[in-house]
């Protein structure tokens, strides 16, 4: 693979150019894909690549080198690498956008994270427990434990999640990993290779200006929106989030339809899966048909995005909860796709560790992800087109 | 035999309590002890070596009772119990060598497709071959290898050899029944005495060389239509021990956003109401399948039967299915029971014995009248 550094690179890379270095990458993340879910972390050496690539500045400010392009490249991106390793595409496509988060608040926490250009993984930990936060002079004192912080190992900064005492709202901190720990208790079948960790902090001290209130940080025009000028730091930060779960979801998708094939291809004709077998074209064509519908569901989902988001135009209330219900679907399409075709495969391909079942499992934990949940959104949805009050405070909100 | 059960499931809280350690490191010399001292690898073995020779039906409801709470040791009985009953229908000399000195001597076998050669060497035999992924070796005295071709001879063959003699090689495995420590093991130009070599039709089929004359079920009939079934009752099982760990675990879960009891959810009782029903009809089956399979099943009822055990199947993959996929977050941990219980089902399910493609057509052709293909 031939890479320009990002930073020595005068015109900066296109989307087509990232998804190009990304698809390069693919069978060399297959390669370690194994060994990414044994150790349960992305090995140092494909971080390095990714870095290099350039593939984790898509939503990094100009201003810092990096390349500020429109919602949905992420996706893209991630859809591309999940065809080599579903967890590494997490961890570009799903952790890799919590930059627009941190180029959303404060400039000097900006300065912080990319002066002089450079390279940063921001993770996030949103569930606390244990957590102390006290107001102190010039900012906070953080203590506590937080779960679920994807790409903790190879993170350089972590932005923790709670409530201050004495207030009530969620607040944002974002501290450099050097100052916190990490607590190894991911022990998980699927994504395995996110590395999702806990993170502890012990009375650690953050400066105001690397905190902000989630309301602050979703709210159309955050601080960061003073400086860096891409809808993706200025618009409403509501209706983009949890889509980026599906870049992972509808790569590992494909990748696992594509194994099948494949399968079928090697098939000499003899065994149980085989082409020319009625039951298998039966289900080879119901699951192209759902990866198809989940590919169009997602196009148009991001498509959406991009008109309310480009055009700065307020979403209505029945949008807000399509958005939400259509990514939910698109994920229930991508794994019932995938199921089909498992229960229809033979014992060896279980106990030998064919590529596919690694691709299933991979699914399956990501449709898990509160995110995508069904019974959740699908039922704050239906709730939301009758104007009730949901769980989901964008819906509610006017 | 009831005292056998009983057993098992006196046994089974200090199983379930082990069950994450077993998952996560494998059965340990203990464990094999204990089940030893029970007497379950030697629930089929022949009185001539003072087994059991229980009908199967025990055979099921021990799968399922171990199912319940640990896949792997499930597993582990299921299969040792079985290759017992094999080696009783091989030839008294061959019976004597392996359980002359030790008759609790612990048997597998393989289970994947392998291959290998016997060539003759004297009177005995040379043995030499690979398998993928076998079970147990790591506490088995003895295997039993299938898929064996014989110079001269256009049958397959079986032999049974000292697991001391072969090589085994640990795999990267991420699915289910890891406690099993499946291993892809070669076997490299071993000795094997004449009387542990066989072909597999003589073994497998009605009065085998080492069946008292007109016996019948496990050790006199036909093999094929118990060894059809060593899995189903342990699928039951292991969907029983997913719902119950299930429900205790959802009485007591508060939402992660919310903070709410999980329980309350309507979408949640429901579920758990579809998938008691799952569990309840795929009991009732499995009941008639037992009494049939106690009674000994009359050939024109055999593509019913392995219909109903594929169907047994489906309905406890979905049941455990439906219950991991409404845990969230936690549905994935491998410390979480329903989940170990979801990986453990979803392997065993697998096997062509409860493949749905393979029974469902079958008895539709037998219904419809259309031969099977030779």
């Amino acid at each position: 693979m031939s890479v320009t550094s990002p930073m020595t690179k005068s015109v900066p890379p296109s989307l087509d150019d990232l998804i190009a270095r990304a698809t390069a990458m693919v069978p060399v993340l297959e390669q370690r894909a194994a060994a990414t879910e044994r150790d349960r972390t992305v090995s140092r050496a494909t971080m390095e690549e990714i870095h290099d690539a350039g593939l984790l500045r898509y939503f990094q400010p100009k201003r810092f080198g990096g390349y500020e392009m429109d919602w949905g490249a992420q996706v893209q991106i991630g859809r591309v690498l999940a065809h080599g390793c579903a967890s590494t595409s997490w961890l570009v496509c799903v952790v890799g956008s919590h930059s627009a988060y941190v180029a959303r608040m404060s400039p000097e926490a900006q300065e912080d994270v990319w002066s002089g250009g450079k390279d940063a993984l921001i993770a996030t930990g949103s569930v606390a427990r244990n957590v102390s936060i006290e107001p102190a002079p010039g900012g906070f004192v953080l203590s506590g434990r937080w779960s679920f912080c994807s790409g903790i190992d190879h993170a350089d900064w972590v932005l923790l999640r709670g409530t201050p005492a004495g207030d009530s709202r969620q607040y944002y901190f974002l501290f450099p990993c050097s100052e916190i720990t990490i607590e190894d208790d991911w022990h998980v079948s699927g994504m395995s290779g996110t590395g999702s960790k806990s993170v502890l902090a012990k009375d650690v001290f953050i400066p105001a200006y690397r905190t902000l209130s989630l309301t602050d940080l979703m709210s159309p025009n955050p601080p960061g929106a003073a400086v860096n000028k891409h809808y993706v730091y200025s618009y409403n930060f509501r209706p983009f989030a949890g889509t980026a779960l599906l870049g992972p979801i509808l790569g590992a998708g494909e990748a696992a339809v594509a194994q099948f094939m494949a399968m079928l291809e090697a098939s000499d004709g003899t065994g149980r899966l085989n082409i020319h077998d009625m039951q298998t074209q039966l289900r080879l064509s119901e699951s192209t048909a759902e990866i198809g519908a989940a590919t169009l569901l997602l196009q148009s989902l991001v498509e959406r995005q991009q008109y309310y988001a480009g055009g700065d135009l307020p979403i209505p209330k029945s949008e807000r909860a399509a958005l939400v219900r259509d990514r939910t679907f698109t994920a229930r399409l991508c794994f019932s796709a995938v199921e089909r075709l498992i229960s229809h495969l033979d014992a060896s391909e279980i106990y030998l560790e064919h590529p596919i079942q690694r691709h299933f499992r991979d699914l399956s934990g990501m449709v898990q992800q509160i995110g995508v949940n069904w019974d959740r959104n699908m039922t704050n949805c239906a709730k939301a087109m009758f104007g009730l009050h949901t769980d989901i405070p964008y819906f509610n909100a006017d | 035999m009831e005292n056998l059960l009983a057993d098992a499931r006196h046994l089974a809280p200090e199983l379930a309590a082990k069950a994450r350690q077993t998952d996560s490191q494998g059965i340990t010399p203990e464990t094999v002890a204990a089940l030893k001292a029970a007497g379950f690898f030697r629930l089929l073995q022949s009185a001539r070596h003072g087994g059991l020779a229980a009908g199967f039906d025990t055979y099921m409801e021990l799968g399922r009772i171990l199912g319940r709470v640990c896949g792997a040791t499930a597993w582990l009985v299921s299969t040792a119990a079985d290759a017992a009953a094999l080696v009783s229908r091989m030839t008294p000399p061959a019976q004597e060598e392996i359980w002359g000195k030790d008759p609790d001597a612990l048997i597998t076998r393989n289970h994947l497709r392998g291959g290998g050669t016997l060539a003759p060497a004297g009177a005995a035999w040379r043995l030499s071959g690979s398998w993928p992924a076998v079970g147990g070796t790591n506490h088995a005295e003895w295997i039993i290898l299938d898929d064996l071709t014989c110079a001269g001879d256009t049958q397959t063959w079986c032999a049974i050899v000292r697991t001391a003699e072969i090589e085994t090689t640990e795999r990267e495995y991420f699915g289910g029944l890891r406690g099993v420590a499946f291993r892809d093991i070669t076997a490299d130009d071993v000795m094997v005495p004449s009387a542990r070599a066989m072909r597999k039709a003589d073994l497998f089929g009605a009065n085998p060389p080492g069946a008292d004359a007109g016996s019948e079920g496990p050790l006199g009939s036909a093999y094929d239509i118990y060894a059809e079934n060593r899995l189903v009752g342990m699928a039951l099982g292991m969907a029983e021990g997913a719902y119950a760990d299930y429900t205790t675990i959802t009485r007591a879960r508060v939402s992660g956003i919310g903070g709410q009891s999980v329980a309350k959810f309507t979408h949640v009782q429901s579920r758990l109401g579809e998938t008691h029903a799952d569990l309840k009809s795929a009991e009732a089956l499995y009941d008639v399948l037992k009494a049939g399979l106690a009674r000994g099943l009359p050939p024109e009822s055999t593509i019913e039967a392995a219909r109903d055990r594929a169907y047994i199947a489906r309905r406890a993959l979905e049941a455990v299915t439906r219950l991991v996929r409404q845990m969230g977050a936690m549905g994935i941990a491998e410390a979480n029971p329903v989940q170990r219980h979801y990986r453990d089902i979803r392997t065993v399910a697998t096997d062509e014995s409860l493949s749905w493609d393979v029974h469902m057509a079958r008895f539709g052709r037998q219904e419809l009248g259309v031969a099977e293909a030779s």
